[in-house]
């Protein structure tokens, strides 16, 4: 998810980056006016950064011979709350971004936007709603982070496809089911992590997680667990089921609609040679004989190109749903 | 040169972890300027613990006087500690810089943290080590990096949590020699009774978080049965050592 | 040990690795900030930007390879670009084994490989030719704020600890014959970064306790600062001079 320089525009890079530094600059304050002991902040966040740093080496295969790796965001937000998350996550990218050109510089803005902002701050509230109706206990905690930490990695990757199609690099109908539909599996190797990180803080050091000791542990720890990451590969498969369907053949028409109003406002000059014009278009393999308007047909092309990748994971999901989960 | 009043003067310290185990049940210790301690006993004793609470980074029970003032957190602690794993104290981006680091922190002008960088690194035998960065040094640079930095700020106790662990020969020896040229007050904790007996002329013995034993060390080494009751052996020496005592 | 860090060739000498760091930053910004707003038509002015490049990597001695190899990460992204191609409408198309290929498409996915590539270059030669902390350093001086130094510099120096850790622990359970095929088995990973998190936080309490006992008080006390040399404030001004020049007038 690491975007290069040149494939977002200068304009959305330049807002992204003023938006990253104030959340930073806000998130820092935070930071220092929450932790009780608020000099322990900055070795803490440091070494949580390298933790992230570190833990997205190790990869975890998605299928078909691809992998994904970890985020990170929803553990430490989990931990350490938001703030830290956006701390923790933009200095990676940074480090990332000096040390091992993953990200482009002028993208910086971007990146820390998507992973830090999205991933850690926004998804924050996402959890404590879902703490709020999952049932009370330890259980219920671990899904609600579970669910959280899928949901960030789909939320993170789907502003990126975004970011790529309001920049004129690729159309939505392309970027966003692609983006969505991959880490969407990632999303589910993400949710794993989290919560086997929490499991083993839980083990060796409940006294990080917060509120830990006053959450009962209800017999049904496990089962809510399940069922909770069975509902999650079921919103996600819908989600991008959905996505495919319904966006896709909009996609074309977005660009048209956004220099429509560009046009009417006055802001775009026109016919300038290096404007990028969207069409409705017709997937170039897939012809789906009997439907002839293009709309549903494109939709239909993306939902077989979705399908075609959850078919594969949802076996694999399956596995993933018998009780082996401990929590 | 021996003062009358203790430099350390503890009773009854007793400190319990967070999930309820008591590592430390009562531990009396007097301790005066000048005088080179060792503190032994088996894995699991107390004696990390004990060295946190003195220098205050753990919260104890009981009478705690170190210099004549009891630890707290916002003044810094008289002891310089140098622990066990060497990383875990070289933070900053160069040696001279973590050498540096305390002796900034106490507000001096730039000359005289020079002046005391230079000469730490030298009593470390680490003289022109200042540009480099502590991941790329071996174990035994590490481990008198950390020294330096530590000595650098002046410590009135200078307190050794293991220091010839993990340490080949050569930096043993100069481990030694640092141990046995400090001027100040010194506590080594260790399980090897054979480095520590040569820095060392007081040894006392900590078991279950308890003191089992306080006397002069080659009484104390003459009494088999304590050590082996305790875990404890003279005759180990760390496997990289084949040289006898100076 | 190897991670696939790019900083290794900071400690060469050559008269490039001599400026200082604030230069080199302010140059390698002012390139990487002036190529992306190029057009990708303006063909010149990417082959000389990509000349003073190579002219730059030959005088700070840095192996050619090193900084050309990093370049392949924008394979995945071109990707994405070069899917959108066939279904771009422009005046005038290509036809390439039977697929319309729009030309305003493919100079997109040009542009986009043309100036990733360039940023790349230009960001590993930056980092080849100052180490690290330098550069953290240099940035201070530039004004960023000295909390996010503190923090950067803090960090650098424990990835790489905590990057031994991960990289033992999976070479541990490779050793047991875990080989990753499945999702499912993304829980192993996970019980593996479990243990790396506590181990990181139990060591974050411990660097903190050291700090605290050497006088920390919130802040990492910095060294003295100096001013820019006049032949540091040179080769800065030519420097950004030839790029802005470049990027107005080539074509």
């Amino acid at each position: 998810m690491h975007i290069p320089d040149g494939f977002v525009s200068g304009p959305i890079n330049a807002v992204a980056a003023v938006a990253s530094v104030a959340a930073l600059a806000y998130s820092l304050r935070k930071v220092k006016r929450e932790f009780k002991d608020k000099d322990f902040a900055v070795p803490l966040m440091a070494v949580m950064a390298a933790f992230v740093f570190a833990a997205q080496m190790l990869n975890f295969p998605i299928g078909g011979g691809t992998s994904g790796h970890f985020l990170g965001a929803v553990v430490v937000a989990t931990l350490l709350g938001p703030w830290s998350a956006c701390i923790a996550l933009a200095v990676v990218l940074v480090i990332q971004g000096l040390l091992f050109a993953d990200g482009g510089i002028s993208a910086l803005g971007t990146n820390i936007l998507n992973m830090g902002i999205v991933g850690g701050i926004v998804t924050y509230p996402v959890m404590r709603c879902l703490r709020a109706i999952l049932p009370a206990g330890r259980g219920g905690y671990l899904a609600s982070v579970a669910a959280t930490s899928w949901f960030s990695i789909v939320l993170a990757s789907s502003v990126c496809a975004l970011e790529l199609a309001l920049s004129g690099t690729s159309p939505l109908g392309i970027a966003l089911p692609a983006m969505a539909g991959t880490h969407a599996l990632i999303g589910i190797g993400e949710a794993l992590i989290t919560t086997a990180v929490l499991s083993a803080v839980a083990i060796a050091r409940p006294d990080i997680i917060p509120d830990w000791a006053n959450l009962k542990v209800s017999e049904g720890a496990t089962s809510t667990l399940q069922k909770a990451t069975r509902g999650l590969t079921m919103a996600g498969l819908a989600s991008a089921v959905a996505l495919a369907l319904f966006v896709s053949p909009f996609a074309s028409g977005y660009p048209d609609g956004l220099e429509k109003v560009a046009e009417d406002k006055g802001f775009l000059e026109t016919a300038s040679e290096d404007k990028i014009v969207w069409t409705k278009s017709i997937f170039p393999d897939y012809k789906v004989q009997s439907i002839e308007s293009e709309g549903p047909s494109t939709g239909m092309a993306g939902l077989i190109g979705t399908m075609a990748v959850f078919g594969f994971g949802f076996s694999v999901i399956r596995l993933m749903a018998r009780p082996n989960i401990k929590v | 040169m021996k003062n009358a009043v203790p430099i350390i003067d503890v009773a009854n310290l007793r400190f319990r972890y967070r999930d309820g185990m008591e590592a430390l049940c009562g531990i009396d210790l007097t301790i005066h300027h000048g005088e080179k301690v060792c503190l032994a006993g088996p894995n699991g004793a107390g004696k990390s613990t004990l060295f946190l609470c003195l220098a205050g980074l753990l919260k104890a029970e009981g009478k705690i006087e170190i210099a004549g003032r009891a630890p707290d957190a916002k003044t810094p602690s008289p002891i310089g500690l140098v622990f066990q794993d060497a990383d875990d104290q070289l933070f900053c981006p160069t040696v001279g810089d973590d050498v540096a680091f305390g002796p900034r922190n106490q507000k001096l002008p730039e000359s005289e943290v020079a002046k005391r960088v230079a000469e730490s690194l030298a009593a470390t035998g680490l003289s022109g080590f200042e540009p480099r960065s502590a991941h790329h040094l071996s174990g035994g640079e590490k481990k008198r990096a950390a020294i330096a930095a530590v000595l650098a700020c002046r410590p009135e106790i200078l307190a050794f949590d293991e220091p010839w662990a993990n340490l080949d020969a050569r930096a043993c020896r100069a481990v030694t020699r640092i141990l046995k040229d400090s001027g100040q007050t010194l506590l080594v904790a260790s399980q090897d009774l054979y480095h520590a007996a040569d820095v060392c002329k007081r040894l006392i013995v900590l078991d279950g978080g308890k003191t089992v034993a306080d006397g002069p060390m080659q009484n104390l080494l003459a009494d088999k049965g304590l050590l082996e009751a305790h875990g404890l052996d003279y005759a180990t020496r760390c496997p990289h050592c084949r040289q006898s005592a100076a | 040990m190897e991670h696939g860090f790019i900083d290794r060739y900071g400690n060469l000498d050559s008269c490039v690795h001599r400026l200082d760091a604030r230069v080199k930053i302010l140059s390698a910004f002012s390139f990487i900030i002036l190529a992306v707003t190029t057009p990708p038509k303006h063909l010149l002015a990417f082959v000389i930007y990509a000349g003073l490049l190579l002219w730059t990597v030959a005088l700070s001695r840095v192996p050619l390879w090193h900084i050309v190899s990093r370049a392949a990460i924008v394979i995945p992204f071109s990707a994405f670009v070069a899917l959108g191609l066939p279904f771009l409408e422009g005046k005038e198309t290509v036809n390439f084994s039977g697929i319309d290929l729009s030309v305003p498409g493919l100079w997109l996915l040009a542009g986009a490989v043309m100036k990733a590539s360039l940023g790349v270059a230009a960001l590993v030669l930056l980092v080849s030719t100052t180490p690290f902390n330098r550069l953290l350093e240099g940035l201070r001086q530039l004004k960023v704020p000295s909390l996010f130094i503190d923090l950067l510099a803090l960090t650098y120096r424990y990835v790489f600890i905590l990057a031994d850790q991960a990289m033992r622990l999976r070479r541990a359970a490779q050793a047991r014959g875990f080989r990753p095929r499945w999702l499912p088995q993304a829980a192993v990973i996970g019980r593996q970064t479990g243990h790396l998190f506590v181990r990181s936080y139990n060591r974050a309490e411990r660097i903190y306790g050291a700090m605290r006992l050497r006088g920390y008080n919130g802040s990492m006390p910095a060294g003295p600062s100096t001013a820019l040399s006049g032949k540091n404030v040179l080769v800065l001004t030519l420097a950004v001079a030839t790029l802005v020049f470049v990027r107005l007038f080539a074509k």
